[in-house]
């Protein structure tokens, strides 16, 4: 069930505009030659520009969109943030803001909405402040570095009744809807397994420290992580596969495809209820996660799911029946006319979206929930971080869901959040 | 298996790849006691840490008089600290007290402490926040205090929250907004005191989550009064639209 949200800044504007227009306002100060109404139109502030949210997310999907204005561009790197402005202007004719600082961005009265494509250790941070400033947040997955950091995040959205959506957007591909849909509707029978595939890492070079380039504030970028020194091979895209930043594969890639596991599932306010796993990090690092893996999750319905760096890139779903294999690329059965049936009168139907940044856009419209809710992103990014906690302890752990606690292991509990560098905090 | 003290020379060494196995042994070392079965492990090897991590070397500087110096680098020893972090207990925390007043090595004590819930470790955040020169480093500790709930602490902060330093000042009423007193709101409303815009503004989300934390300790009431001073007071809409939720959720 969609659920509703609080009204956002536009709707205020519309609803005060009504009130103080004229009698009769001509339809042309809204809209014209089929474009939204201006009074539509979410105007997004773009935070974090490097590869991810420059070249993907505003270049494809922000600046592209008739029903989005893009109202200003931040980034700790100062080529990073020119490079998306000047993106703006060539696309659009309009120079917008340009903020190193993004309290400064969210602060601003006239956007409406961020979209954050941050290293994880930041996502936090920075959508709490966006949604305390009444922002409505598109985040990039994994949703967070810890445990906690998901908690008051989901936290921050109910009280300020933010439209949140976490950039898990397989939810929006129809591949992956229709996977789940004909698992939850017992299509192969009694679900007994999923296993999911997301991919190994390499061990990296280790490079001497260095002094950062002028245009980086290293300082602000490291943010609430652990000091250390500048090395090109810690920032940039290179940041997922070091523990202060990120969680590695597990959750860069896990956080796709064990969000689809949990979606199968019907898990998305829960998780497993035990988790172990083997890791094999790399002797010399520098990358300091897993390089490869296996992580076994038991889930309180008695179903296993079991997360490998190996194999084929993808999900499959094993029952009692048949099985049915989803990737970005293809969806297969045992049964392929499984794959050809119409949904039986009666069969569970999930959330649709076709789009998961247009879902995003409908939901900062309507307030309801977006496909990839806060809660959804945390229970996913959750469900990776139990698997590198494991591989980190080395021992089998239970996870109580609802209390978000670990059961009888104090030390495991510790890792539920990490504390950060000063002046940061949740 | 390498002992505590050959794994910091190793962390010492210099050699980035010799200091990465040192600190992943380390790693595995304390995850292999931790489990909870493993208590006597466990304190054997923070104890080995502590030692480590207060080690000295002694020597006699130019006069002959008895000097001494740390044994291990500032890089190791805030290492050692950060990776006590998941064995300490009681114990331990002198050492990581007394790394707390080193400006090299006290950020990962701070850390390390954090975590810790004990008395004693409380004891010396109190006294780092309240003695320690540096106020990121202050602050710092009183966010690490905003994690312990009691009476105490809350009268502790409100002391914080009644200094000159906005910073300090700022820090201290977030943190009262963790905990579920009444009594914090006051001087949590104080702390905006002649703040900039972003600082009142950040002093209003404090009583918006105190009002929270109030209703979900059952003070509905208390929780009440603070939604509502913030629905009609002067502040931007978003804290406005939160204290309305806050209110509709109670009914």
């Amino acid at each position: 069930m969609k659920r509703k949200t609080g009204p956002n800044r536009r709707d205020f504007l519309k609803t005060s505009a009504a009130l103080a227009a004229p009698a009769i306002v001509p339809a042309t100060v809204f809209a014209k030659q089929g474009q939204p109404a201006p009074s539509d139109k979410v105007v997004v502030g773009s935070i974090g520009t490097g590869d991810l949210g420059r070249r993907h997310h505003l270049a494809n999907r922000l600046l592209p969109n008739p029903r989005i204005e893009v109202a200003a561009v931040c980034d700790v790197d100062r080529n990073h943030r020119d490079q998306a402005a000047q993106d703006v202007l060539d696309r659009t004719g309009r120079r917008v803001e340009i903020y190193k600082d993004y309290r400064e961005l969210c602060e601003r009265q006239d956007i409406d909405a961020v979209l954050i494509a941050v290293p994880d250790h930041w996502h936090a941070l920075i959508a709490i402040y966006a949604m305390e400033t009444g922002k409505d947040v598109y985040c990039e997955k994994p949703l967070t570095l810890t445990i906690e950091e998901g908690r008051k995040m989901v936290q921050a959205a109910r009280r300020y009744g933010t439209v949140f959506q976490t950039g898990s957007q397989q939810r929006s591909d129809g591949r992956f809807r229709q996977a789940c849909e004909l698992v939850r509707n017992k299509k192969i029978g009694k679900l007994a397994r999923v296993d999911t595939h997301i991919g190994d890492i390499d061990s990296g070079s280790w490079q001497a420290a260095t002094t950062p380039p002028p245009q980086l504030d290293w300082n602000f970028w490291l943010g609430p992580a652990p000091y250390a020194d500048y090395s090109p091979i810690r920032c940039h895209y290179q940041f997922r596969w070091f523990s202060d930043y990120s969680g590695g594969k597990m959750t860069d890639w896990g956080a796709h495809h064990n969000d689809i596991a949990q979606w199968a599932l019907g898990a998305d306010g829960s998780g497993p209820v035990r988790v172990s796993g083997t890791g094999v990090f790399h002797e010399n690092g520098p990358h300091d996660v897993p390089g490869t893996f296996d992580v076994a999750y038991t889930y309180a319905n008695g179903v296993e799911v079991h997360c490998h760096a190996l194999g084929e890139n993808g999900v499959k779903f094993t029952g009692s029946d048949g099985w049915i294999f989803v990737s970005r690329s293809r969806i297969e059965a045992s049964d392929p006319e499984l794959l050809k049936a119409e949904p039986a009168s009666g069969d569970t139907r999930l959330y649709v979206s076709r789009d998961h940044h247009e879902n995003w856009l409908d939901c900062i419209a309507s307030r309801e929930r977006p496909i990839c809710d806060v809660e959804i992103g945390h229970r996913s990014a959750t469900v990776c971080h139990l698997g590198n906690i494991a591989m980190r302890l080395g021992r089998e752990l239970r996870w109580d869901p609802e209390k978000e606690q670990f059961v009888n292991d104090d030390q495991a509990n510790l890792l539920v959040g990490k504390p950060m560098r000063a002046p940061w905090h949740l | 298996m390498q002992s505590v003290d050959q794994l910091c020379d190793q962390l010492a060494s210099g050699d980035q790849v010799q200091a990465y196995q040192a600190r992943r042994a380390l790693d595995q070392l304390t995850a292999s006691v931790g489990g909870p079965d493993k208590t006597t492990q466990r304190g054997e090897i923070a104890a080995a840490l502590a030692r480590a991590l207060t080690a000295v070397n002694e020597s006699k500087d130019g006069q002959g008089r008895p000097v001494s110096s740390p044994k291990y680098p500032s890089e190791v020893r805030s290492r050692l600290a950060r990776t006590l972090a998941d064995v300490a207990g009681d114990m331990e925390v002198p050492a990581l007290a007394q790394a707390l007043g080193s400006f090299e090595t006290r950020e990962m004590a701070r850390w390390a402490l954090d975590r810790m819930t004990c008395q004693a470790a409380t004891d010396a955040l109190v006294e780092a926040a309240q003695k320690a020169v540096g106020d990121e480093f202050r602050v710092g500790c009183i966010n690490a205090l905003a994690r312990r709930k009691s009476s105490a602490i809350v009268e502790v902060l409100k002391q914080f929250a009644l200094e000159t330093n906005r910073d300090v000042r700022m820090a201290a009423a977030e943190a009262l907004a963790e905990q579920a007193d009444a009594g914090a709101d006051p001087a949590i409303a104080a702390a905006a005191a002649g703040a900039p815009p972003r600082g009142r503004d950040r002093v209003i989300r404090a009583r918006i989550r105190l009002a929270e934390n109030l209703v979900r300790a059952g003070e509905k009431d208390a929780g009440k009064d603070i939604y509502e001073a913030v629905a009609a007071g002067d502040c931007r809409d978003a804290q406005k639209k939160a204290a309305k939720i806050g209110l509709e959720q109670l009914g």
